[in-house]
């Protein structure tokens, strides 16, 4: 088949489908007479039944949907009591639960409906009464609240919290079908998951509640990373005193082999049960975690039970990175006579808190004490955030993990630099003095070189067109065998260059194609990649890149990143397919004289940035296989075995070592968002007159500027909540902080910068609320107005009077545009009917420009006249969805829209004519901006991974 | 679910980067750059799933991936490892000719894009989306099935 070929089946396809089917013979014939075997392909193509149920159109999803295997429930859609069901979450042994709604307290909760075969029994149903008032007292955030049992239409329902978020079991499965050799979730994760857990279980039994059936099914981890536990003590309503009152069959279907699996072994006996089942249960649980399988599995129900009653978990399962109190703790847990059990969960807790003491210290500089925590919340994705969330003590950021071979364990951490903005590719020089790295602190990227110790930077690269960064974790840049230079790759296609420490100019090195050099141990020879095409032979030339001979020749797999090993006998080096987001490279090696190369690692992962340590030891970066990282790993080179060094914190992005392999620096990236500013130009500005637009109280999230009067406000994120900072007279305070409530749109703040109003997200829906520049008083403005509008962009606007607030979203009458009084006086006028989002008012007053929905990618701006809603015909203009603000002067609209990239384009009103702003290359996500009020600036955010450099130290 | 989104069909590969753009833009993350994202997860999904059913066919034969040892809300995939491999070869082949639509598949079926991201994704309408859904779903199925044309 080829593809002029295919273009006609295509095209006969879609037009004979268009045909009704009796007619598709006849037409076919007649397009196809002089080509059979064209008529024949289509015809077998149209025979295809494609339904809309076949194996493709299920996505290939190893990961549970909560939608079950049984039918969906007749009673999606209906109203029960005063709740309205929207949707099955899922069905279990204790009946169907659905999210729904609220109507009378308009809230999202989650109801069970409850079989009706219990509600016949009315002793089952007055214990199960007695058991849920007990549980609606515990009021923790582990544990999934209850708010209400309720009757109607001759069902009971519980009212339950609505948790959103997978179960444990469903992470689990998926992790078990991706990468079924490795182990479970990482320690890390353990036992911050373990200790939330943990804690749900202390405080029921403190209170005499007992879960009777803790599994991963029943833990539900919010994407906070917050733990809850549901389905406290109701799993089995009938009473504790015998397994006979409720079979470990079960009559409803499915609930068997899952309930079994987590028994204890006086549960399965039928004895009684106490809190020591929980425990038992607990220990289960925290296997499964660490070693991806249940602990005890059967082919049937008697087997499962059998292995409960007599055997023990395969302990050597375990991963070697278990510490050995938590391994203790197993045991304890898991112990088959409950005398020897351990007795009290709030043990659990205890222990996992000495294991975070117990860890060693990071230090945060040479010669000052550890800087306060302002940046360390910057540094921490969901897992710590969320850790942070509960209370629960944090592994300090760059703490690796320590086990016996880890050649990190006792290293001292520094770090190098605390730049806002992305560093990549940290390299060190051969003595260790000096270190190299790109860098875009001064807009764009360049590349900056700093002696260790001095605490001074320079810029070597501030007069040379930028370099070009890439999101793709490969080494850039890298120093000379005597440390005398610093090669680098400007841009792909052109020869690297090769610059003198002490200055000048650089020079092009090595030829085009050629990349990635590095300098034997003695000095003599260097070794590179060549890439003249797309095949990558390894030449070895003397070092100054004369008399190249080649020693690994082309073939399907590329080498990248070669190094030596310190005694000059092996080159190492990253073998796999490329691109670099596919999963299949590994670390090879081959002798410097030339032979055939040999597998080192099985990782099949994004691996690169290979540094050697000493004859047995090689530190490099890699993703895991789930993807995850990238992480630091070290290999062993003669066992041939690896390990992952880094905690599953930091990501590490670039790893490289002195030549003595004492001291290593490495680039740790996390994600952030800081603010920028261009100014307005007469031509398009670039990334070069871009600027960090540096705040008083610098933040690792800084998103949604907003002037107002003479401040700006904007978000900032604080670790668990969002805080709403004011930036006056050159000082920053924060205006406001909500813990449980989500700001994510731009607060609009009034002409005379005297009042704010922010959008409040709570539940799902999006309300708006006013309040004193200061953060006081405080007040919901306009609650009959759902807000609506593109997520996280402006969705409401004051008048350049202050008097009225315009917005979009709906009441209870419909979708619309709404002006509403901002003070007191009246209730919202309706000034566009239908679906109206994302508001701005102009400077003179005259003239609302807003938003249709967009349907995909960029919508057409729209006119109002606020005094009484006429419409005004504006130019097509495609913008962003929210990406709009008027000049302070009123003459334009500065828009953002996306052709190539996403660029800052000015409306002109006068010459109804547009032209273009900015001609951006950077990376990173811009999300909403303003412009100054001397009209000079746009000032805009941009989320990105922060990086910053460490310097590890090795003992001697 | 009524408007469940291909978000939570997300699985452990790409846990920690979903949460990263979570963590930098919010729970509402804009829906166009998801799909950007969610395209490379899906050439990574595919490469994982692939791989792993190459190799372990390579040992067993038949059976599902994996015992039904937990809750039975749970949805493991039914789909044996053959269809994989099978899947993988065949898309191929397609993209020999078509390169589009072996990228419709891939994003939609092993990515789990809808057809409004896919769009987003390559830079086309969702009418062509669904177009070449179709006719590929339907190549595919015929050629899985070992029924295909000699057409050359």
């Amino acid at each position: 088949m080829t593809p002029e070929r295919w273009k006609q089946v295509e095209s006969l396809y879609h037009a004979a489908r268009t045909r009704p089917s009796g007619e598709r013979a006849a037409f076919l014939a007649d397009r196809c007479r002089d080509d059979e075997s064209l008529r024949r392909e289509v015809e077998s193509l149209l025979n295809e039944s494609v339904s809309d149920e076949g194996f493709l159109d299920s996505p290939a999803s190893a990961a549970a949907h909560v939608a079950p295997a049984v039918t969906p429930a007749a009673m999606s859609g209906h109203t029960l009591g005063g709740y309205h069901l929207e949707a099955l979450l899922g069905a279990g042994g204790m009946g169907e639960v659905y999210r729904a709604r609220d109507t009378k307290l308009g809230r999202d909760v989650a109801i069970k409906v409850l079989p009706r075969a219990m509600t016949g029994d009315s002793e089952r149903l007055a214990r199960f009464e007695r058991e849920a008032r007990m549980l609606a007292a515990l009021n923790h955030p582990n544990i999934c609240a209850i708010y209400g049992l309720e009757e109607a239409d001759g069902l009971r329902f519980l009212i339950l919290e609505l948790v959103d978020g997978e179960t444990l079991a469903q992470k689990l499965a998926a992790l078990q079908i991706l990468s079924p050799q490795s182990s479970g979730l990482p320690i890390d994760v353990v036992l911050m998951l373990a200790r939330q857990i943990a804690e749900a279980l202390e405080v029921a039994h403190d209170k005499g509640i007992i879960h009777r059936d803790l599994k991963p099914a029943n833990i539900t981890i919010t994407p906070d990373g917050v733990v809850k536990v549901l389905d406290f003590g109701l799993a089995k309503p009938a009473s504790a005193d015998g397994a006979g009152a409720d079979p470990i069959g079960g009559t409803q279907a499915g609930v068997i082999l899952g309930t079994a699996a987590y028994m204890s072994p006086q549960q399965a006996r039928g004895q009684v049960v106490d809190k020591r089942a929980d425990i038992w249960a607990f220990g289960c649980v925290l296997y499964e975690m660490l070693t991806g399988h249940v602990a005890f599995a059967g082919e049937t129900v008697s087997d499962t039970i059998g292995k409960i009653l007599e055997r023990e978990p395969d302990w050597s399962a375990l991963p070697s990175t278990t510490p050995s109190v938590i391994r203790r703790l197993l045991r304890r847990c898991l112990a088959k006579d409950p005398r020897q059990r351990l007795r009290d969960i709030g043990d659990v807790r205890l222990e996992i808190d000495a294991i975070d003491e117990a860890a060693p210290e990071v230090s945060d500089g040479t010669t000052s004490p550890p800087a306060p925590p302002k940046t360390r919340t910057a540094w921490l994705p969901w897992v710590a955030l969320a850790a942070l969330a509960a209370g629960v003590g944090v592994w300090e950021a760059r703490r690796p993990v320590t086990t016996a071979e880890n050649p990190l364990a006792n290293a001292q951490f520094t770090r190098f630099t605390d730049w806002e903005g992305t560093e990549e590719g940290a390299e060190i020089s051969p003595d260790g003095k000096f270190v190299a790295f790109l860098a875009d602190r001064e807009g764009e990227f360049d590349l900056w070189l700093s002696q260790v110790g001095t605490g001074r930077f320079s810029n070597l690269t501030r007069n040379f067109p930028p370099l070009a960064a890439s999101g793709f974790i490969v080494r850039k840049l890298g120093f000379s065998g005597d440390g005398a230079s610093i090669w680098f790759n400007p841009a792909d296609g052109k020869p690297l260059l090769l610059m003198d420490l002490i200055g000048g100019t650089p020079r092009a090195f090595l030829g085009v194609g050629a990349n990635i050099p590095a300098w034997s141990p003695d000095n003599t020879s260097l070794v590179y990649v060549y890439k003249p095409n797309r095949d990558d032979p390894m030449l070895i030339a003397d070092r100054t890149g004369a008399n190249a001979r080649q020693i690994l020749p082309p073939g399907v797999l590329k080498n990248n990143n070669p190094v030596w090993s310190p005694d000059g006998q092996w080159i190492y080096f990253v073998r796999g397919t490329e691109p670099q987001d596919e999963m299949n490279m590994n670390v090879w090696r081959l002798r410097s004289s030339g032979g055939s190369p040999e597998q080192l690692t099985n990782q099949h992962a994004a691996v690169n940035f290979l540094a050697p340590l000493d004859a047995r030891t090689l530190l490099y970066v890699a993703r895991a296989e789930d993807w995850s990282g990238p992480w630091l790993w070290a290999l062993d080179v003669e066992r041939k075995v690896t390990r992952r060094v880094s905690s599953g914190v930091d990501q590490y992005t670039s790893v490289s070592a002195s030549r003595d392999g004492r001291r290593v620096v490495a680039t740790v990236a996390n994600p952030s968002a800081s603010l920028w500013r261009v100014p307005l130009l007469d031509r398009p500005a670039d990334d070069h007159d871009a600027q960090h637009y540096a705040l008083p109280v610098p933040t690792g999230r800084a998103l949604a500027p907003r002037f107002g009067g003479s401040s700006l406000f904007y978000l900032s994120a604080r670790g668990t909540g969002d805080g709403l900072w004011k930036v006056q007279s050159g000082q920053a305070s924060e205006v406001r902080s909500e813990a449980d409530v989500a700001l994510y749109e731009p607060p609009a703040v009034s002409p005379d910068g005297s009042r704010v109003v922010v959008v409040v997200r709570h539940e799902g829906k999006r309300h708006l609320s006013m309040m004193s520049a200061d953060g006081t008083n405080a007040q919901p403005f306009a609650p009959t107005i759902e807000v609506e509008g593109a997520s996280g962009q402006g969705t409401a606007d004051w008048s350049p009077d202050g008097a009225w607030i315009v917005t979009g979203g709906r009441d209870a009458q419909g979708p619309g545009l709404f002006k509403i009084p901002a003070q007191g006086g009246g209730g919202p006028v309706r000034l566009v009917a239908g679906q109206a989002v994302n508001p701005v008012w102009s400077p003179n007053g005259k003239l609302i420009v807003y938003a249709g929905r967009s349907v995909v990618g960029q919508v057409a701006i729209l006119g109002v006249r606020p005094d009484d809603g006429a419409a005004v015909e504006m130019p097509t203009v495609l913008v962003r969805p929210g990406g709009y603000r008027f000049l302070p002067n009123g003459s334009g609209l500065v828009y953002l829209q996306r052709i190539q990239g996403l660029d800052f384009w000015l409306l002109d009103f006068v010459t109804k004519q547009s032209r273009q702003l900015t001609r951006f290359s950077n990376q990173g996500i811009l999300r909403t901006f303003d412009i100054t009020p001397d009209g000079k600036y746009i000032v805009f955010d941009r989320s990105r991974q922060n990086s910053d450099i460490v310097l590890i130290d090795l003992p001697q | 679910m009524a408007g469940e989104r291909a978000g939570h069909s997300l699985q452990a590969t790409v846990l920690v980067n979903e949460a990263y753009l979570r963590l930098v833009e919010g729970t509402d993350v804009k829906w166009q750059d998801r799909a950007h994202f969610l395209a490379v997860a899906a050439r990574v999904m595919r490469r994982i799933l692939v791989d792993h059913a190459r190799a372990s066919r390579a040992q067993k034969r038949g059976g599902p991936i994996t015992k039904v040892t937990f809750d039975e809300a749970l949805v493991v995939t039914n789909e044996s490892r053959e269809d994989f491999v099978a899947l993988d070869d065949a898309l191929k082949e397609l993209a020999a000719f078509d390169e589009r639509k072996s990228r419709v598949i891939e994003l939609r079926f092993f990515g789990g894009l809808s057809v409004e991201e896919t769009a987003v994704v390559l830079k086309v309408s969702p009418a062509t989306v669904m177009g070449d859904w179709r006719l590929a779903k339907a190549w595919l199925q015929r050629e899985m099935r070992g029924a295909g044309s000699h057409d050359a």
